[in-house]
């Protein structure tokens, strides 16, 4: 039994990748064992914890529900995309990551990448959320070790950052 | 050590990495090279004979590298695995074997392994695996134990693991002449520690060295070393246990060896190529670890004042089908009980029971929720008996500032006297009254029930043991350079361990921390070959 392969173009983080997969692989499968993007996590692969979500055209989306072959038309951003530009090879933090690190939004970190994915989002949408907001933007989303009360201070501040850099 | 640098805001070295999507954990070790993946084909059923196991239809499927069972076992590797924490009571201890031999006693009991090209082969792989069993009833849950009409191993009476009883005094006679009594029967259900990350392990060998180099997702790294080593007929020199980053513990990762910590490693010898497991969440749903499922009986004695004079404790505990971790679970429960009080005397009595479940692991808290709730319960109970102030009924019964240290009277789960140093429970439990606003909760409460809201409150005293060990093992290392690297075998889920020598020490331009990864025995010649694992207090 030979598995069929499809050659797909994933378009990830602004840069261009040819791979041959096979139709019933993974988005969050290709990503980090294809492309070797293991900042996405795969914490439940069924949809429901969320460390897998990474943006299809700036929209959320569950890596673990999505076939790699059905990415082909989008732009995919991945946690390896939300640091930006500053001169130096790593770049400087985006806003929510920045946020992250002042808030102590993070412990373990392995729910980390949904979050800042789910948030960058969700920031594009309403830029100046109330806590309610907050809440609401991380809730298709799990923490294990937070207690998301830090999480939610992130997001607010994540909006401050990117207030003040605006 | 000095305390100037305690409280000060120190960014964690770990954000960076992580907030980048340059975290590394087990899943993401050798990513881009040669890998082999493992699956493992878990039991259905709570309780059956393996009658047959048919692996024909896989031995042929293109891709597939090793289909193992029990029979393909040798050695110690076909013995069952350790009982790590053995202890005179557990005289009916059991633990399973890295592939179910003869029998499966929990839902999730692995079977069969293989190895194949990638994780999704090695699951069409397990589904094509056939397997006959002959049903045998299930016994769920502590009343069918206790009742032990079914057991769960044959050559287990009643479904008893182990039974322990400790008392400090009479109980019984003081709670007979006391003034008022009660009876309480308190039940906790069952948890799981369902970390972010699952369990995973992933092993290389090296045929020209002869060392095998493990990383895997736990909280023990010294640990696993020792059982790989013992398990494969390898000297403990030869094996190097990393522990990455790590997505959660809770508990469930302090087992160990789990079945796939033995499997990988040798598939990864016999084959010699680089193997892999990531265990998905419907495993971890089914086949990891519980904890808090117990059943308590209370019979207490207490005077006017609802000051304890005899405290007598019943209870069960769930110990699922195996018991690799001992008895430390239901130890701590029946010596923490007692929390900041010294009741007259105390007579504690468990039985640690057998079900068809999965196994139980110390997970947040390790039994002592459990010892808590019964503990406050009945406080809160006396209290409406006499009707008097639930504080009051709690400061008769503390130990006083003066009375330490405090011997209980016990014996902990390290063996040693229960014996508290130090504490001011008084002090503790009026600036707790004062934070909460407790004597003018009862103002609030008629005031919300004017608006009409009706709000309550509750408070619980609690002393935990801490500071397993206690002892770490470090090592020092000065470069030609002059830098100075200490490496520390304790890892990390999260509590930001990679900095604990620059924070407590005073000198701390002095060190660096490594920051990369923590293990056993580290690849550049850093062992650290001892560490008690990070665990509640730790």
């Amino acid at each position: 039994m030979t598995e069929e392969l499809h050659e797909v173009r994933l378009v990830v983080n602004g840069v261009a990748h040819q791979v041959r997969v096979p139709a019933r692989r993974l988005l969050s499968d290709a990503l980090r064992h294809d492309l070797g993007l293991t900042g996405t996590h795969v914490g439940c692969e069924h949809g429901v914890c969320g460390a897998c979500t990474v943006l299809v055209d700036g929209r959320p989306m569950r890596s673990c529900l999505m076939l790699a072959v059905s990415a082909v038309d989008g732009e995919i951003t991945t946690v390896e995309g939300l640091t930006e530009r500053d001169g130096t090879a790593e770049g400087r933090l985006g806003p929510v990551q920045q946020a992250f690190a002042e808030c102590h939004g993070l412990q373990c970190g392995f729910c980390t990448p949904g979050f800042l994915t789910t948030i960058t989002a969700s920031l594009r949408d309403n830029p100046d959320p109330t806590e309610d907001d907050a809440r609401d933007m991380i809730a298709g989303n799990l923490c294990r070790c937070t207690g998301y009360a830090n999480i939610v201070r992130s997001v607010l501040r994540a909006a401050e950052i990117a207030r003040e850099q605006a | 050590m000095t305390t100037k640098l305690f409280g000060e805001k120190i960014q964690r070295v770990e954000d960076q990495r992580f907030l980048r999507g340059n975290g590394r954990y087990v899943d993401d070790v050798l990513v881009g090279h040669d890998v082999l993946h493992a699956a493992v084909l878990r039991s259905p059923h709570a309780h059956a004979r393996i009658v047959d196991i048919d692996v024909s239809a896989v031995l042929d499927l293109e891709g597939v590298h090793v289909v193992w069972t029990h029979d393909d076992l040798t050695g110690a590797m076909a013995e069952p695995l350790p009982l790590l924490i053995p202890h005179p009571q557990l005289t009916h201890g059991r633990t399973q074997y890295a592939l179910a031999r003869d029998e499966v006693n929990y839902v999730g009991e692995a079977i069969a392994f293989v190895v194949a090209d990638d994780r999704y082969v090695a699951e069409d792989a397990i589904g094509r695996i056939r397997v006959d069993y002959e049903f045998l009833p299930p016994v769920v849950g502590l009343e069918a134990a206790r009742v032990a009409e079914h057991l769960v191993h044959a050559d287990v009476p009643g479904n008893v693991a182990a039974r322990m009883e400790q008392e400090n005094g009479d109980a019984r006679a003081a709670i007979a002449s006391a003034p008022h009594s009660l009876s309480l029967d308190l039940t906790i259900e069952r948890s799981a520690s369902m970390p972010m990350e699952g369990r995973g392990t992933v092993a290389r060998w090296d045929p020209d060295t002869g060392r095998l180099t493990v990383w895997t997702s736990t909280q023990t790294s010294t640990g696993v070393r020792a059982a790989v080593a013992a398990k494969l007929g390898l000297d403990l020199a030869q094996v190097d246990v990393i522990t990455p980053d790590v997505g959660g513990g809770f508990g469930v990762k302090i087992n160990h060896p789990w079945p796939e910590e033995l499997l990988v490693p040798l598939a990864a010898r016999s084959l010699g190529r680089v193997v892999k497991f990531t265990e998905d969440r419907r495993e971890h749903f089914i086949s990891s670890a519980h904890e808090r499922g117990q059943v308590h009986h209370v019979e207490v004695g207490y005077d006017d004042d609802g000051r304890v004079l005899g405290l007598d404790v019943q209870f069960w505990h769930d110990n699922g089908a195996y018991t690799p971790y001992g008895l430390i679970v239901p130890i701590i429960t029946s010596t923490q009980l007692l929390g900041p009080y010294k009741p007259g005397s105390y007579r504690v009595v468990f039985e640690s029971l057998y079900t068809n479940t999965v196994m139980v692991t110390p997970y947040r808290g390790a039994g002592r929720p459990q010892g808590c709730y019964v503990m406050e319960r009945t406080m809160d109970a006396i209290a409406a008996a006499l009707g008097k102030d639930r504080t009051e009924v709690r400061s008769v019964n503390f130990i006083q500032p003066d009375e330490f240290p405090y011997d209980q009277g016990l014996i902990f789960q390290d063996g040693r006297e229960l014996e508290y140093d130090s504490g001011d429970y008084p002090a503790s439990l009026e600036k707790l009254k004062a934070l909460v606003g407790w004597d003018e909760f009862p103002a609030f409460r008629e005031e919300m029930a004017r608006e009409g809201r009706r709000v309550g409150i509750g408070l619980a005293c609690y002393v935990e043991g801490t500071g397993v060990g206690p002892y770490e093992g470090a090592h020092v290392h000065i470069e030609t350079s002059g830098r100075v690297k200490v490496a520390i075998g304790l890892t990390t889920q999260g509590q930001a361990t990679p900095r604990p020598s620059p924070r407590s020490s005073p000198t701390r331009s002095a060190y660096r921390s490594r920051t990369s990864r923590w293990s056993a025995a580290t690849p550049d010649g850093c062992p650290t070959p001892w560490a008690p694992s990070p665990r509640g207090p730790r």
